[in-house]
């Protein structure tokens, strides 16, 4: 049985079309990227599948069980990580853990050895006592995860779970992100971290305009366009008009500078390293690296977004 | 409920705005203060258990706790329910101390006791339903919200028989009058202390439990609408 099955979910508010027949299946214990620009889609889809919003049509089960006819049964078994870490600020750490879990009926005996062991995970433990009002940022969000983690969810949707956090708060969501995966709790992440959805997802779908784009793992999703490829090189000294010289090389679309590198989008790679290897000869340039790089997430989510006019990406654009 | 009980807007409209309104009626019309306890009593229960989910659930909105409720394994009935228990719990606390005033302070004495604890009880969770039926408005602004329910609630301190006796108002006024919980409420909490009704009891417990599931049942409709 899937953790997640929808079907043809469709969400109109007035005249806007939110989601447009999307179907997709999350299989149990698998960590689930959903991609997408601002609008998208993306936190509709969550507010249906968590029985906040409904449906205007379609239909989605959590666990085999219908969201809308047995909306409850199916929210006992998530865990639910919102954008906002909305946590009572007016409570203390262990009291907003004490509620959440008895909102989810997690037992008096349990819902303390739980906490304890949460808290103690997020580094909050010694914080227990204090107000949330209290806590920087990343406290609130460690906090926010640790109360959607209390009732032992066997799925747990995390809306944005890294956003703008600082380092160590990342390291230790990112960690506890992958520590939950291995013990087969099955993880539904939205985010705008290409590379987090990149290292942490098993599969990905990106949605666009409320219809899903592509749904595959990362990599073949880069297979599918392979020849946004590029070739990366910096010299020893700045030359500015390296640009203009290596934008002439045979096979070379686009000459983009990165700091104290050069990228140069093409659709051969190999074939254009020889060619920068004697311009650098030519004008007494050392290399001080040269790599070659594959198309990322990120390139394939520009593609299928069409946010590259925006962006001005162009090379992603012209390869294509 | 320990997060919004003592919350200024709280504060004022669920305590200090009743005693404001039963200073001016008692130095308006000159009469023992004694005899406006009942009145202060409706008003208090009125204006105390109306005032909680006003408050708390656009502030819920803002900060998006309120999602949380409405996606815990828990029917929105129950939280539309669970709302109303904490303004009337409030209003119940509330209305404890004009009831020992009056007793302590002005000798008021209590001829039907049976009368005044379902009395307090249904007019409090009756306008605490009220309150949380307001509160659908979805709206993080709890201006907003205190604007709207304030346009339905201060009239009925003055339609309702509390210090104007339903017998005095005009034909039209009377009419009025029976379309207003506070009326039935009222007409319960004055019976504790005169001894007899004016409608009698059996109407007013019937009348005020329609006020109940009619306001629970608009609002689980109206929070439903809203979350669509």
């Amino acid at each position: 049985m899937n953790a997640i099955v929808v079907r043809e979910l469709s969400k109109q508010f007035g005249h806007v079309k939110a989601l447009d027949d999307i179907s997709f299946d999350v299989a149990k214990g698998e960590t689930f990227g959903f991609l997408g620009p601002n609008g998208a889609g993306k936190t509709t889809t969550i507010r249906i599948l968590t029985g906040i919003s409904r449906p205007t049509s379609g239909h989605a089960t959590i666990f085999g069980f219908d969201i809308e006819r047995e909306r409850l049964l199916a929210r006992r078994h998530l865990g639910i990580v919102s954008e906002t870490s909305n946590v009572y600020d007016e409570l203390s750490a262990w009291d907003n853990m004490m509620f959440t879990a008895e909102l989810y009926y997690v037992p008096r005996a349990a819902r303390e050895a739980k906490a304890k062991e949460l808290l103690d995970l997020f580094g909050l433990y010694e914080r227990r006592n204090d107000l949330a009002h209290d806590f920087s940022k990343g406290m609130k969000r460690r906090l926010t995860l640790a109360m959607g983690l209390i009732n032992d969810p066997e799925l747990v949707f995390l809306d944005e779970p890294t956003s703008g956090l600082d380092v160590a708060s990342n390291l230790i969501i990112r960690d506890v992100i992958g520590e939950l995966n291995k013990s087969g709790v099955t993880i539904f992440l939205t985010t705008h971290n290409i590379e987090e959805a990149n290292i942490t997802c098993d599969r990905v779908a990106i949605i666009n305009k409320g219809e899903i784009a592509a749904i595959d793992s990362p990599e073949k999703l880069k297979g599918t366009i392979q020849s946004v490829q590029s070739v990366e090189v910096s010299f020893n000294r700045p030359m500015p008009e390296a640009i203009e010289a290596l934008s002439g090389i045979p096979g070379v679309n686009e000459v983009k500078k990165e700091g104290d590198k050069i990228k140069m989008f093409t659709g051969n790679p190999a074939g254009i390293i020889p060619l920068i290897v004697s311009f650098a000869e030519q004008e007494h340039l050392d290399i001080v690296s040269l790599n070659t790089i594959g198309p990322s997430l990120e390139d394939v989510f520009i593609r299928l977004t069409g946010l590259e006019g925006r962006s001005g990406l162009k090379g992603v654009h012209a390869i294509d | 409920m320990k997060i919004y009980y003592l919350k200024p807007n709280i504060i004022v409209a669920g305590i200090l705005f009743p005693l404001f309104m039963f200073f001016a009626f008692a130095l308006g019309r000159n009469a023992p203060l004694g005899s406006l306890i009942p009145g202060l009593i409706g008003i208090t229960l009125l204006f105390s258990a109306s005032s909680i989910e006003p408050v708390s659930i656009p502030i819920e909105r803002r900060m998006k706790t309120f999602d949380r409720l409405l996606s815990a394994p828990v029917s929105l009935s129950a939280v539309v329910f669970g709302e109303s228990l904490s303004g009337f719990l409030y209003s119940i606390i509330i209305a404890v101390i004009p009831l020992l005033i009056g007793i302590f302070a002005f000798g008021t004495i209590i001829s039907a006791p049976l009368f005044l604890i379902p009395g307090l009880v249904l007019t409090a969770f009756c306008f605490s339903s009220m309150g949380t039926l307001f509160a659908a408005y979805p709206t993080e602004n709890v201006g907003e919200v205190m604007s709207i329910l304030n346009i339905v609630r201060l009239p009925l301190i003055f339609i309702s028989g509390v210090f104007i006796p339903i017998a005095s108002m005009p034909a039209i006024g009377q009419a009025v009058a029976f379309c207003s919980p506070l009326t039935y409420g009222n007409d319960l909490i004055e019976g504790a202390y005169s001894g007899t009704t004016m409608f009698g009891a059996g109407v007013d417990y019937a009348v005020l439990l329609v006020f109940i599931v009619a306001f629970q049942v608009a609002g689980n409709r109206l929070y439903r609408k809203f979350n669509e």
